[in-house]
């Protein structure tokens, strides 16, 4: 899951530089919006969750 | 008795008169003010401008300076020192020439701009001192000596690994640099065609253990100021990591951050690199702006903090079996708040620091760039004081020593793009958001930060970013253009919302490609030396088992969770 959390971290960052090729600037700052999120989700979303599946608390 | 009243009369009168012309003169005075500034007249614009006549080595002999009997009766008014006696002949023979003057005022402007960029640089270095202070003040005293190490040696560490590669990716290809005399020899960066076929610069080329043609009076200044910049960004992940982390692993990690990691986002932002250069590319604003690194400083460094945090994992008795968090509070309240002031004094060099000059291309904002700081600093710890009040009922130190570092964070970044009622905002709602995301990173992410740095550093770096692109007010002036592209850079909110875009990019950049860089070396490090130390070092307290020392040797400190001492621990 980490490694899917990386990969959906630099999709994320991705999808943001894409938008450089979008006409109209609403439209690349919703896509420039959407990428920084989803960098976000794949951070704190899916590896942190990985990472709480072995917290030393749960023990 | 009559006529002293006529007086007293008259007087009144004339009181009344001036103040009713006061009255009439003062809005109209402000309305001129607020109105754009007349076209000028056809007839003044018809006038022949007066011939100017060029300025000859004969006119510049013609100027005598002192004598030496005015000289040697003293100078108290200061009238007489620094005069045409002081400006550096090249022929003495010929005696002082137009070259001379020329040049001397060249080099003035030039040493101008040196001296205040080193003196902002060493007060940046000072706030190694304020890091060390909050985060050791934040973390149990049986752990002092390792926090204040792991902030003490970061500086040594950090600037060797900068030194010998950090520079030269970071600034290799950043030439030309008016303010600081050209810094002609750092002029190669790595590009490559990406979208578009545009060029992605990605890192710099020159300057390596600072050797070569990058031997130069001005590069050692940029070096400085830079290096300095960099320690900061290192120093913000030994407070997420603290009271846990192995001395050695955090060796490994701070020197990769300053010799790969922080100078990599630095080229693109500040370089010369891809995000600098989104305006000229693809017409997004003025490419990322980050006047004095919110982003390339602060969010690296939390973003970094935050990886590290998650690899090392939480303290052990910080979360309970349910997941709910146990408070762990420092141990020294004045030495956070000490701290923090000597950061904030510290800030006085980061943020006036970044113009690189006092002297040409619109440095003489660094007035308004002071102000701004101090408010945003001052509105952030106002803000998280009153959210702290209202929400548990008494006004937290330690959080209203964030909200002032918060306030800092966020002004960073906008710092030379706006005015002082955006700073004031731009404080306000990084002390709302600083709180906001300690509870959010520790009640729902569960992830152990002692010290708030992922919060006021990272959380508060992206909120400066973004504040670049929604509050820069389209007034300043640095040499007529910024990243190459002219004009002034304006926000959002004053009319240019693909400067907002371009800020955007950086902030997924820092997400998308700083934290997975940072989350894969820290990894490796946690496999090949590990990250954690162990459960009984951790419990006995760092500074014995890691350091070999106790802080505090004179104190009895009894080891939270256990009821014993240190010294029967230590004896054990």
């Amino acid at each position: 899951m980490r490694i899917v959390g990386l990969l959906v971290c630099v999709l994320g960052w991705f999808i943001a530089v894409l938008s450089v090729k979008v006409p109209g600037v609403y439209l690349q700052l919703l896509i420039a919006l959407a990428g920084f999120i989803i960098a976000g989700y794949g951070a704190l979303g899916i590896m942190n969750r990985a990472h709480l599946k072995n917290a030393i608390w749960k023990a | 008795m009559l006529i002293r009243i006529n007086r007293v009369r008259r007087r009144l009168g004339m009181l009344t008169a001036l103040f009713l012309a006061s009255a009439w003169l003062l809005p109209t005075s402000i309305a001129l003010a607020q109105a754009p500034a007349p076209a000028a007249s056809p007839a003044a614009a018809a006038a022949p401008a007066a011939p100017s006549k060029p300025i000859t080595t004969g006119d510049i002999k013609a100027i005598s300076g002192p004598t030496d009997a005015q000289q040697a009766a003293g100078d108290p008014g200061g009238t007489i020192t620094g005069t045409v006696k002081d400006i550096p002949v090249t022929d003495t023979k010929a005696g002082l020439s137009l070259a001379d003057v020329v040049n001397t005022v060249g080099q003035n402007r030039i040493a101008i701009n040196l001296v205040w960029t080193l003196i902002t640089g060493y007060l940046v270095m000072f706030m190694q001192a304020g890091f060390a202070a909050v985060e050791t003040g934040l973390c149990r005293a049986k752990n002092a000596n390792h926090t204040f190490m792991m902030n003490f040696m970061v500086y040594g560490l950090g600037l060797f690994a900068y030194w010998v590669m950090g520079f030269a990716l970071q600034q290799g290809g950043c030439a030309p640099n008016g303010n600081l005399g050209g810094l002609s020899p750092l002029n190669s960066e790595f590009v490559f065609h990406f979208i578009g076929g545009k060029p992605w610069g990605l890192f710099g080329e020159r300057g390596f253990f600072l050797s070569g043609t990058t031997y130069d009076v001005g590069i050692a200044v940029m070096f400085l100021f830079q290096m300095v910049f960099m320690d900061t960004a290192a120093t913000i992940v030994t407070g997420a990591a603290a009271e846990r982390w192995k001395f050695l692993a955090f060796c490994i990690s701070s020197m990769f951050i300053a010799a790969i990691t922080y100078p990599l986002y630095a080229n693109w932002a500040w370089g010369g690199g891809w995000t600098s250069q989104l305006g000229v590319n693809y017409g997004l604003g003025h490419g990322y702006c980050d006047f004095a690194g919110s982003g390339v400083v602060h969010a690296v460094g939390g973003i970094t903090a935050l990886a590290v945090a998650m690899i090392v994992g939480p303290r052990i008795g910080k979360f309970t079996k349910s997941g709910k968090p146990n408070p762990m509070p420092g141990h020294d309240m004045t030495m956070v708040l000490i701290g923090c002031f000597i950061l904030a004094f510290g800030w006085f060099g980061f943020n006036p620091g970044s113009t690189l000059g006092a002297s040409g291309n619109g440095s003489l904002r660094i007035g308004l760039i002071a102000v701004d700081t101090m408010l945003a600093g001052c509105t952030g710890s106002i803000a998280t004081l009153l959210y702290m009040w209202i929400r548990f009922g008494k006004p937290d130190a330690s959080m209203a020593g964030n909200g002032l570092l918060a306030g800092l964070v966020a002004i960073t970044a906008p710092s030379g793009f706006v005015n002082t009622v955006g700073a004031a905002i731009i404080g306000f709602a990084a002390g709302m958001i600083v709180c906001l995301s300690v509870e959010f990173v520790e009640r729902r992410l569960k992830i152990d930060d002692p010290v708030g740095a992922i919060s006021v550093h990272g959380t508060c770096g992206l909120w400066g970013v973004i504040s670049v692109g929604l509050f820069a007010d389209g007034t300043s002036n640095y040499g007529g253009s910024w990243n190459g592209v002219n004009g002034s850079v304006t926000g959002l909110f004053y009319g240019d919302p693909s400067q907002l875009v371009a800020q955007l990019i950086a902030c997924a950049t820092l997400i998308g490609i700083i934290f997975s860089l940072s989350y894969v070396v820290n990894w490796l490090v946690d496999v090949v030396v590990g990250q954690r130390v162990s459960a009984h070092s951790e419990l006995e307290g760092l500074d014995l088992p890691e350091m070999g020392a106790l802080g505090y040797p004179e104190f009895q400190l009894v080891t939270a969770g256990l009821g014993r001492s240190m010294e029967v621990t230590a004896a054990e």
